[in-house]
């Protein structure tokens, strides 16, 4: 049984201005020991996706229209807040996306995971500030036990977001969910806090949801990847075949932008023209029709569902690396044209 | 052209901080600490570092709003801080700035063609009808549609913002763009599209670009020469190129080996750095990098954390500041 | 690439290739904020109904000497408080006298104009007399006067003196900015009521004879004191506010274009503060309101046979006695005071939410 299993989720914000259906439609699952990365622009509904599962959503103005989170056989949607407070912190950890602002300024970093700690467990304040000092050595920060007093303004970004880390995973919670957690971080930072994601992963058999916009990110550390756009996964692969053989539109314009970043110096870059739709009146098709460079005008009038795709075989046949036996969905009319085009990206 | 456009000598910046809490009072940051750069008419010069290294610091007195400690900033054999009158006046038309954040970087309160008309407006040599076409002209160059000339930048998606930002620093056609991050707040899909455009309006217009980005892939697009910063120094200094294929500062090597290529498994060995980078308020002795240096080894017992490494030529057009020799 | 100077060559854009567009755009403007603002405004039934209220209770206010009431200071020795009745009762009668206070030149015009529309025509004591025969409603329409003086007093203060200042103090800064707000600090020590008294008993002093007028009335000492302390609290934020903003990226970059400071503090600093100072204008007006009738109703205030709503308030309260409660003596100010202390705020509300920062997009 997976870990993690979501199906069907739609959420909608109720605005002054109007509904905006912020999740589409989203299934996905998460192993133990898996990393999977949930990746999309801002906008995409992606965190929206991630609070919604642990019902950190303020309702109103969100209503969960329908979907199911089967967690270790209960289904987190239909929790009440005795239970989900359970969940939250011991079974399932959060580390949101700005450690500045997710860390309370006034309180000693050690006093927050320590309040973390005892709300779950029956633990003395010095036995909490023991496992609070391991789980900070755990995740690297020297001098583990003096740092425990430390306010946050006193440590650095990395610092920070590796407190964040130690009070996620202090009490050893079976899935992690991880909100951009290297977006306001350096570069060197960042390739230190995702080693330190995956050994957690390995050591503990962890599962891990990975929400991100950087694809190399991705492409490094993630099992499986599902793509969102405007509210919904339009794609979901193993992390090896979205990136030899997208299958949707949208992923490849944003793997080919990002590889031209790496091309020749004077080459001009891809990039994905026109700008997403207004959440406020979405468009009745494809909602990536508009800047989409393989649409028919079959697209513009209903949603393609999201399917296993087709096609795999003729690209296997014509050269291409896939794995046919691959767990794959599309959300495509015309994935089969896309597909046929993955020998083009470099 | 043997006179480059823009000259920084020896820029020292220097902060007077008056921080109780864990600092002693009075302290003073060093922010940066003798920095030399060239950049010629035209040319295109990225400033790449982490937090805290000064590179913001320095694009501050390229532009005017930071006044150096010592050291100077010459635009075309002019020093900038002792500019007065109209040669400042006409300093500050030549150097121009598209900063990080392109929603705070506008007048919220403003429609985005206000923005865009202000320079023109203080500037003041054209009228105002004139002024109007002039910020027309500029949308068009930046791929603004012009219907978007009255509205207010919260009805502009991130990119269409920056976009104006762009135009505003054209309006008065500098010499010199200095962009601090121009993409890091940006989307991906967007991301592209103005790094295009900023090459598009350099050859267009012949701009010389100085800008701050930690997104490497964005610098080795836009940038002939990068200067690679450290702590408030130049680390090394090299045609991008050349950095790209063969950093030789061990700092260089670990920053170009953190990016993660989108290309699953083709991830080259990667340098972690040990430890954290350190606080400008205490810096380390000697090299600044040494404590986090993986090359140390290398070196003579002690040599890194006693002599600090001069910035010495390392072939035709490459700076670099480590005692140790090239290793690949 | 080539050479420029700053006029010999030609200019990267084709301007002229725009002069129609120019001119097109600038019929193009759409609605401008303002009027957004006010739909935003018109949107709470409340806020519409706060706003008439005051905006009726205004007129009233100003043209109180042109409406057929009573005089609200013709006395009726020996009366007893006469309770409030019905207007259907007693519409009116034709007893009425032109009795006052010294009245200003206008006042006075509006007053003979009533003579002459209304004649000896008067209201009935819809809302009671007092022990002096006074009619209730009459002095508080009077009353009003003098709340609604104070808060224009107060408002007006406040923006001229408060907003300048404070916007000084936080764009110059320095040396400036401590000396500004040092002396806003020690303003704001100083219990006020303490300077009304200092003034009062000072300035009642040099009284020789008995009879002989003070230098300046308690009124006027009032709205002196009002004026020097009610800028306070605005200097204050919008001190705080304007330092925020000029650390702000779009400060900086008219910086950057060689902005000067009153360019700056004209085009960029002014604006977004102006919803802050509405704000806080709306909180000072309603607290300046209590507080001349709180200085009133010590008998600091204004003096009789001038008329507010903190003098009928203290009347009313002394006439209270366990034998006969003359409820309406207090009830009538208390009720009227309520209420545009109460629109006030709901207005204030109201143009926060019109002003406010506008909503970032749904991402």
């Amino acid at each position: 049984m997976s870990l993690l299993e979501v199906k069907n989720l739609r959420v909608r914000f109720d605005t002054r201005r109007g509904p905006v259906q912020a999740v589409e439609h989203v299934s996905l699952r998460v192993e133990r020991g898996e990393l999977v990365a949930l990746v999309g622009e801002s906008g995409s509904g992606k965190s929206v996706s991630a609070l919604a599962l642990l019902s950190l959503l303020p309702r109103p103005p969100a209503v969960i229209e329908t979907g199911e989170a089967w967690f270790e056989g209960r289904n987190l949607l239909t929790l009440g807040e005795r239970e989900l407070r359970r969940v939250r912190g011991a079974q399932i950890a959060l580390v949101p996306q700005d450690p500045n602002t997710a860390l309370h300024p006034l309180y000693t970093i050690g006093d927050q995971i320590v309040e973390a700690l005892q709300l779950h467990r029956e633990l003395s304040r010095a036995a909490a500030r023991d496992v609070a000092a391991q789980a900070l050595s755990e995740v690297g920060v020297p001098a583990a036990r003096e740092r425990l007093d430390a306010y946050p303004h006193e440590l650095s970004g990395g610092l920070r977001q590796r407190a964040m880390i130690a009070m996620a995973i202090a009490l050893e919670p079976k899935l992690l969910i991880a909100d951009e957690p290297t977006t306001a971080l350096d570069v060197t930072v960042q390739a230190q806090i995702l080693e330190l994601l995956a050994r957690l992963r390995r050591e503990r058999d962890l599962g891990v949801l990975l929400i991100t916009h950087d694809l190399g990110l991705v492409a490094q550390y993630a099992d499986r990847v599902g793509v969102m756009y405007c509210g919904a996964i339009v794609e979901s692969a193993p992390t090896r075949e979205l990136f030899r053989a997208p299958a949707h539109p949208y992923t490849r314009g944003l793997l080919a932008s990002a590889r031209s970043l790496d091309g020749p110096q004077g080459a001009k870059l891809e990039s994905i023209g026109g700008l997403p739709p207004d959440p406020l009146a979405p468009p009745p098709g494809c909602a990536f029709a508009a800047r989409c460079t393989f649409a028919v005008e079959a697209c513009t009038r209903a949603r393609p569902p999201s399917l296993p795709p087709s096609g795999l075989r003729a690209l296997a046949s014509s050269g291409v690396e896939v794995d046919i036996a691959a767990e794959r969905r599309v959300a495509c009319f015309e994935h089969e044209r896309v597909l046929a085009r993955a020998g083009d990206l470099a | 052209m043997s006179e480059p456009l823009l000259e920084v000598r020896d820029l020292h910046v220097r902060f007077a901080t008056r921080r109780g809490g864990w600092f002693e009072a009075r302290r003073e940051l060093h922010a940066v600490r003798g920095v030399d750069l060239r950049l010629e008419r035209g040319g295109a010069l990225g400033l790449v570092g982490e937090s805290g290294c000064g590179k913001s610091t320095v694009a501050r007195a390229v532009v005017g709003l930071q006044r150096p400690s010592s050291g100077g900033v010459f635009i075309d054999r002019v020093e900038r801080s002792k500019a007065r009158g109209a040669q400042a006046r006409e300093l500050r038309r030549r150097v121009s700035i598209v900063f990080q954040d392109p929603y705070a970087s506008l007048d919220p309160r403003l429609p985005v063609s206000a923005s865009v008309l202000e320079p023109l407006a203080i500037d003041g040599r054209l009228r105002a009808r004139a002024r109007r076409m002039r910020v027309l002209a500029a949308f068009e160059a930046v791929g603004l549609d012009a219907a978007l000339y009255h509205r207010y930048p919260h009805e502009l998606s991130g990119g269409q913002r920056q976009r104006v930002a762009i135009a505003r620093a054209l309006v008065l056609e500098p010499d010199l763009l200095v962009c601090d991050e121009p993409t890091s707040a940006l989307d991906l899909s967007v991301r592209a599209q103005i790094v295009n455009l900023l090459a598009e309006l350099r050859t267009r217009f012949g701009l010389a670009l100085l800008f701050i980005s930690h997104d490497l892939a964005v610098v080795r697009r836009l940038a002939d020469e990068i200067a690679v910063m450290y702590l408030g120094q130049v680390v090394e200094r090299a045609p991008a190129l050349q950095l790209f294929d063969a950093p030789h500062h061990p700092y260089t090597k670990a920053l170009l080996s953190a990016v993660l290529a989108p290309r699953p498994g083709a991830q080259a060995e990667r340098i972690v750095l040990s430890g954290e980078p350190p606080s400008p308020l205490a810096p380390p002795s000697g090299c600044a990098f040494h404590p986090r240096c993986f090359a140390r080894e290398r070196a003579p017992q002690g040599l890194c954390e006693r002599e600090t490494p001069e910035l010495a030529a390392r072939g035709a057009q490459r700076v670099c500041a480590c005692h140790l020799p090239h290793a690949p | 690439m080539s050479e420029r100077s700053a006029s010999s060559t030609p200019s990267w854009f084709r301007d002229a290739d725009y002069e129609f567009a120019a001119v097109q755009i600038e019929r193009l403007r759409p609605e401008s904020p303002w009027r957004k603002a006010r739909e935003r405004l018109g949107r709470r039934a409340s806020v519409r109904w706060s706003l008439r209220f005051l905006v009726f209770l205004a007129l009233l206010s100003f043209l109180a000497p042109l409406l057929p009431l009573p005089s609200p200071a013709a006395i009726t020795v020996a009366a007893e408080p006469a309770p409030p009745v019905a207007p259907w009762s007693a519409f009116g009668d034709h007893k009425f006298v032109a009795e006052y206070w010294e009245l200003n030149p206008l006042d006075r015009a509006l007053v003979s104009l009533r003579t002459s529309l209304f004649g000896k025509w008067r209201t009935g004591p819809w809302l009671g007399t007092d022990a002096l025969g006074r009619d209730v409603l009459a002095r508080v329409v009077w009353g009003s006067r003098t709340s609604l003086l104070v808060a224009l007093c107060a408002a007006l203060t406040s923006l001229v003196v408060g907003v300048t200042w404070g916007a000084l103090a936080g764009l110059v800064g320095g040396r400036l900015d401590n000396l500004l707000m040092r002396i806003v600090d020690v303003l704001f020590a100083v219990p006020t009521i303490f300077i009304v008294i200092f003034t009062l008993s000072f300035l009642d002093a040099p009284k020789g004879a008995v009879g002989e007028a003070p230098l300046l009335s308690r009124e006027q000492v009032f709205f002196l004191v009002v004026g020097a302390v009610s800028w306070l609290s605005m200097a204050r934020v919008v001190r705080g506010q304007v330092l925020e903003l000029k650390r702000s990226a779009f400060v900086e970059a008219a910086r950057i274009a060689g902005a000067s400071t009153p360019w700056i503090l004209r085009v960029h600093v002014l604006p977004n503060v102006l919803g802050l100072v509405i704000v806080n204008l709306t909180l000072t007006l309603p607290s300046v309101i209590l507080y001349e009738a709180f200085l009133s109703f010590l008998g600091l205030g204004v003096e009789p046979p001038k008329v507010s709503w903190g003098l009928l308030a203290a009347e009313g309260a002394e006439a209270l006695n366990p034998l006969e409660s003359y409820v309406w003596l207090i009830a009538a100010p208390a009720v009227v005071m309520a209420l545009t202390l109460f629109a006030l705020q709901t207005l204030g509300d109201g143009l926060r939410d019109a002003f406010g920062v506008e909503e970032r997009s749904e991402r």
